[in-house]
């Protein structure tokens, strides 16, 4: 807090991410600790929250088109013991989560099957490049009139945009995998299927996460596009439209996207977190790799047994 | 034991890595091959392997020619780092291989430690390999062969990154673990100085780039010319066993192979 302090003279209406700057110009080791970062990152946020609610309560605008920070804050708070908008939540959640579930079902052992057949894999590709770039929310149309139920067209949906990110990704990671790993498990006189389970896989891990990562966010726009469009029971979307509807509450919406917004970061954090976890050599990849040359003692020295184990993220 | 007549290996841009290779191990044998770098060494080990279909020639392993990976076999690669699975702990890495050969879990730990005792890793088995220094790291990549206790261990410079004194250490490691070493073809009677492992004689095939090590773990060390990579000589080392690394270094007998060998790798 005592930084907050000197930095304070940076910290004026619209300035969060020019207190930024010059903070770490300043001092390199601001932005290099993770300390430093968190604190920077949270000047940035309350910086931004200041200028909206500044902006807000200054009348620029018409109130009803841009609701002060503080009450859009206040409103996301409230909803929280709300049941209506909890159920709404839900329904998206269990939509977004179920397409993503079925899409890495499908993605992962689609990608396997390619990666490993390489003139299948070329034949594919050709299909997955025209594929991919139709845009998700263009097949929602198509998708309500296959499948109706609001519900079966939102998963469907997400788990159609989620499939390409996972399927590349796997066929990337694939590719990665270290032909002397492969070789190793083959002499020791284990078949391909053994090889793919116990190297490919596992080594191919990370990018697969990564992909799930790339798809969890892509699925989440795609499910609130599809509720926003199909309408339903329920779900973000619906909610959304109902706020619109009658004059409109725009702090509600605001609010209500917002709390979309914290479901992505979720997910991303949970994943990130799930490849720690999971993959703890490529967690220190990033950090620890250009010194594999260093000398044993101060390897010893520097870390202790445990660090890898429970520690191997804490760095980041 | 192995039999490898005729063996020439051209790779698809045209090298040729070795060619008209002839050589014949015996079962317990341990036999060390130098040659100047680029001989093709490493072109000999992958095809003994399996995992490289040499251009001509035939190699058997055991009786059967080689088409495939031949059974009971393990490699210690030169590329230790990349042979070694990040995602496993080092106990793990050493106890995933024992999965062929039908032991239980605890049996897999319980040897997979055993075996980085006798590497000195004991107190590294629950660490990564990434989180070890390279020494270790090659020492874990020779501790998953040996904890296999394969019929036929092929190493490609396997000490070629530990400093002096660990490296001998491994030497005389690999010479306990065959069960006494420098007993010659057929040896493998009863265990070595050190011994811990079964003591039963398996057959190795060691590339090295260090002559002294060539010799002082050898039963025989065959020379290979320059590429493309023919048998230049053999000499076989009559040493007596148990062999140490003061006393037997120190013998004329060793000092003149040493020197017959140098001529050798020098003079192709």
């Amino acid at each position: 807090m005592k930084r907050d302090a000197r930095s304070g003279p940076g910290l004026g209406p619209g300035s969060g991410a020019r207190a930024r700057t010059r903070a770490g110009a300043r001092s390199e080791g601001l932005v290099e600790r993770r300390s430093g970062r968190v604190l920077l990152g949270a000047l940035g946020l309350c910086g931004a929250f200041l200028l909206v609610e500044l902006v807000a309560r200054s009348g620029a605008f018409d109130d009803q088109a841009l609701p002060p920070a503080s009450s859009v804050l206040a409103r996301a708070a409230e909803m929280t013991a709300d049941d209506g908008f909890l159920d709404d939540l839900w329904t998206t959640v269990s939509a977004w989560l179920a397409g993503l579930a079925l899409a890495v079902a499908l993605a992962v052992p689609a990608g396997l099957l390619l990666g490993s057949l390489p003139r299948l894999r070329a034949a594919a590709l050709a299909v997955v490049e025209l594929a991919r770039p139709i845009p998700s929310v263009a097949l929602i149309p198509l998708a309500i009139l296959v499948f109706v139920e609001p519900d079966r067209v939102e998963r469907s949906l997400v788990c159609y945009a989620a499939l390409w990110p996972i399927l590349l990704n796997t066929l990337y990671g694939l590719r990665d995998v270290d032909p002397v790993a492969k070789e190793t498990l083959r002499s020791f006189g284990f078949g391909p299927l053994s090889v793919v389970w116990r190297v490919s896989l596992p080594s191919a891990g990370p990018f697969v996460l990564t992909g799930v990562r790339v798809a969890a966010s892509v699925g989440l726009i795609v499910a609130v596009s599809a509720e926003l469009r199909a309408g339903g029971d329920g779900g973000l979307g619906v909610y959304l439209l109902d706020s619109q509807s009658g004059g409109g509450r725009p702090d509600l919406m605001v609010a209500g996207a917002c709390w979309a917004g914290v479901l992505g970061v979720a997910a991303n954090a949970g994943l990130v977190g799930l490849g720690r976890v999971l993959f703890p050599h490529s967690a220190r990849s990033a950090r620890s790799a250009p010194r594999p040359q260093s000398p044993p003692g101060s390897e010893g020295a520097g870390r202790g047994p445990h660090d890898g184990l429970d520690g191997a993220g804490a760095g980041r | 034991m192995l039999e490898i007549a005729g063996l020439s290996h051209r790779y698809a841009d045209g090298h040729r890595a070795v060619e008209g290779v002839e050589l014949h191990v015996a079962s317990g044998e341990l036999v060390s091959i130098v040659g100047p770098s680029g001989c093709g060494k490493s072109t000999l080990l992958r095809c003994v392997a399996g995992l490289q279909r040499p251009s001509e020639g035939r190699i058997a392993v055991g009786g059967r020619d080689v088409d495939g990976v031949p059974d009971d076999l393990a490699v210690v690669f030169q590329d230790y780092t990349r042979s070694l699975f990040p995602w496993l702990t080092v106990r793990d890495n050493v106890a995933l291989p024992l999965r062929r050969r039908g032991l239980a879990r605890a049996e897999r730990r319980a040897r997979a430690e055993e075996t980085l005792a006798q590497v000195g890793l004991d107190s590294a088995a629950g660490r990564y390999p990434w989180q070890l220094s390279g020494g270790m790291q090659q020492r874990v990549a020779i501790a998953r062969a040996l904890a296999y206790r394969p019929a036929l261990l092929l190493m490609d410079e396997p000490f070629g990154s530990v400093d002096a004194q660990t490296r001998e250490d491994l030497e005389d490691l690999l010479l306990a673990v065959r069960g006494g070493g420098g007993g010659g073809p057929g040896g493998g009677s009863g265990g070595g100085p050190g011994g811990g492992c079964d003591g039963r004689g398996m057959t190795i095939l060691l590339v090295t780039h260090d002559i002294d090590e060539s010799v002082y773990v050898g039963d025989r060390v065959v020379v290979l010319t320059g590429a493309p990579g023919r048998v230049h000589s053999e000499l076989r080392v009559e040493l007596p066993a148990p062999r140490d690394q003061i006393g037997t270094r120190g013998l004329p007998e060793f000092v003149k192979l040493r020197a017959e060998v140098g001529r050798a790798v020098r003079r192709p």
